[in-house]
């Protein structure tokens, strides 16, 4: 095992039976991936793809039928795993009779804090999430969006090496989100690993160093940002038209590029370099005027319906 | 040490949470109702009225204990999973036992403290329309926390794997059971089936004794009590309550969370 790894998931799998007939339902498939110390691991998928459950196996606030997961190298099962997590639900919910001052002193007594050091975190933390003026109410008033926050709070108070959040933009408003982008890069330069799972790409784009794709419970792709995004980049090259092209177009059809034609340009759209290269060597043979050349850079959306689509076939 | 750090923690905010929920308030005024109703009642009986206030009060005060540890108990463990209020807390390094005790604790300390408030009303009634307070009926109410003690904890049991309709199902079927269990003793002993009289030890074996901790006659008619009437209901209670919270900790210990 890495000593480097923060996570790490090895080819979990978890089935749930529903009903009177107990019928098996596959959640997870084999799941395998690894989180680096300090690094930003995007979650992505859609509704019901499996990133919940999978945060459930990494907490273990449920047990995988196959596979194992560890924190820091301890077992998932085991609750020291967690000394060093701090995690934040998807849709935060505390008691709802005691105030934000009161939740924090909990969670920081779980986490074996001392009673300075509860207080002091505590009104820092306060401070960091924009609930000052406020800790002292109980939380039944709060609006989803301070739950969030009272959510972050507690996730933070024990200082912890790794933050596991499940959907945190889920419910804020565009102020929240750019916020929390904030506290997200603040966090990352403190040199904290960051485990966020999400369906709203834009998110993963502008924060993660890495990312999963996970699908009906499998993972079906992990990588680098940039190898993800780069498997769906490439060059766009434009060519004057410069009458009847025939044999350039004949061997442009044949290399299975995308090529789109108008009064006066060919437009071809090449996968990547070596592409780009064989692309121009054929144009000047073929007397074409090279207009222009531009690098195609896809999103993550579109890096992301790739493969799902790529799974479904 | 850090074991008792957590389970005092746990305690603690899930007495907080207890006690500032109205609902507890409820109960409370609505025992407090019934108490008083004891009282006018006992005005109008033909015996002797002073011991009926006791009487009715000690069955009052017992009942209303239990009422407020199965209402609120079925959902204690159950509204936690399904508020996902227990994510975050469980995914502090706290192990599920700690957590089991904890809760325990501090659902067992709120509801004592509602019950010995509806007991100190019981006693300022019978100190002023009753036979004064005696021995005996602070022993009465000592034991009677017992069986209210116990069903806190069998109601916490239940409601850490099913729903409250079936934790309260439960709960009342050994309250009652419970409550005769002497009779399944007598049943037994006349029972000359061997099949049905080892299904029936069984039961009885593993349904709570309640009969022990009721000495309400003793503490009406101010009758003489022995030591061991009070030690052995007292240790049966304590063994009880550590085998419910062992089987509590087993059960939950295995449960995913939704």
């Amino acid at each position: 095992m890495p000593d480097s790894s923060a996570i790490l998931v090895d080819s979990i799998g978890k089935t749930y039976y529903l009903g009177v007939r107990r019928r098996p339902v596959e959640a997870l498939r084999k799941v395998s991936f690894e989180v680096r110390q300090g690094e930003v691991y995007a979650f992505l998928g859609l509704n019901g793809a499996g990133k919940t459950t999978t945060i459930k196996m990494l907490l273990d606030h449920a047990r995988p039928s196959t596979g194992r997961c560890s924190l820091f190298g301890i077992d998932s099962r085991i609750p020291a795993s967690r000394t060093r997590v701090g995690y934040m639900p998807d849709l935060p919910n505390f008691y709802r009779f005691l105030s934000t001052t009161e939740q924090l002193d909990y969670f920081g007594r779980l986490h074996g804090l001392g009673k300075a050091e509860r207080l002091d975190r505590s009104r820092r933390l306060i401070q960091l999430v924009g609930l000052q003026g406020r800790e002292n109410e109980p939380l039944k008033g709060f609006s989803r969006g301070m739950l969030q926050r009272v959510g972050l709070a507690q996730a933070l108070i024990g200082d912890p090496a790794l933050l596991i959040l499940d959907e945190p933009l889920g419910g804020l408003d565009p102020m929240g989100r750019f916020e929390f982008h904030k506290i997200i890069s603040d966090l990352k330069a403190e040199g904290r690993t960051i485990f966020f799972s999400s369906h709203i790409l834009e998110d993963a784009e502008r924060v993660a160093d890495r990312v999963g794709i996970i699908h009906q419970g499998t993972l079906v792709a992990s990588g680098r940002m940039a190898e993800i995004v780069m498997k769906e980049s490439g060059f766009r090259i434009e060519f004057r038209r410069s009458g009847i092209d025939q044999p350039f177009d004949t061997i442009v059809a044949a290399k299975d590029w995308q090529v789109s034609y108008d009064e006066s340009l060919v437009t071809i759209t090449v996968p990547d370099e070596s592409s780009l290269t064989l692309a121009l060597a054929m144009a000047v043979q073929a007397n074409l005027a090279v207009y222009t050349v531009t690098p195609v850079r896809s999103t993550l959306e579109q890096a992301f319906i790739s493969e799902l689509e790529k799974w479904k076939h | 040490m850090e074991a008792l750090n957590r389970i005092s923690a746990v305690a603690l905010t899930t007495f907080r949470e207890t006690i500032r929920n109205k609902v507890l308030l409820h109960l409370f005024g609505f025992a407090a109702a019934m108490m008083v109703l004891g009282w006018v009642v006992s005005n109008w009986s033909l015996g002797e009225p002073e011991k009926i206030i006791a009487d009715i009060g000690l069955s009052v005060t017992t009942l209303s204990g239990v009422a407020i540890a199965l209402f609120s108990g079925i959902v204690l463990v159950w509204g936690e999973v399904e508020q996902k209020t227990i994510l975050p807390i469980l995914a502090k390094p706290l192990p599920r036992r700690d957590y089991v005790v904890g809760k325990l604790v501090g659902f067992g300390g709120a509801v004592s403290i509602v019950y010995a408030g509806m007991n100190l009303l019981l006693l300022l009634l019978l100190l002023v329309f009753g036979e004064g307070i005696t021995a005996n009926i602070l022993f009465s109410i000592y034991l009677s926390w017992w069986e209210v003690l116990i069903i806190t904890a069998l109601a916490l049991l239940f409601s850490s794997f099913s729903s409250p309709t079936l934790s309260a199902l439960y709960t009342v079927m050994l309250f009652v059971a419970g409550r005769f269990s002497e009779d399944i003793r007598i049943y037994i002993s006349d029972n000359p089936l061997a099949y049905s009289r080892w299904i029936l030890e069984s039961v009885y074996a593993i349904i709570p004794h309640f009969g022990a901790f009721n000495i309400r006659l003793e503490a009406v008619h101010n009758l003489q009590l022995t030591s061991g009437r009070l030690l052995i209901p007292s240790l049966y209670g304590l063994a009880y309550l550590t085998v419910i919270v062992v089987l509590t900790t087993i059960v939950f210990r295995r449960r995913d969370l939704a």
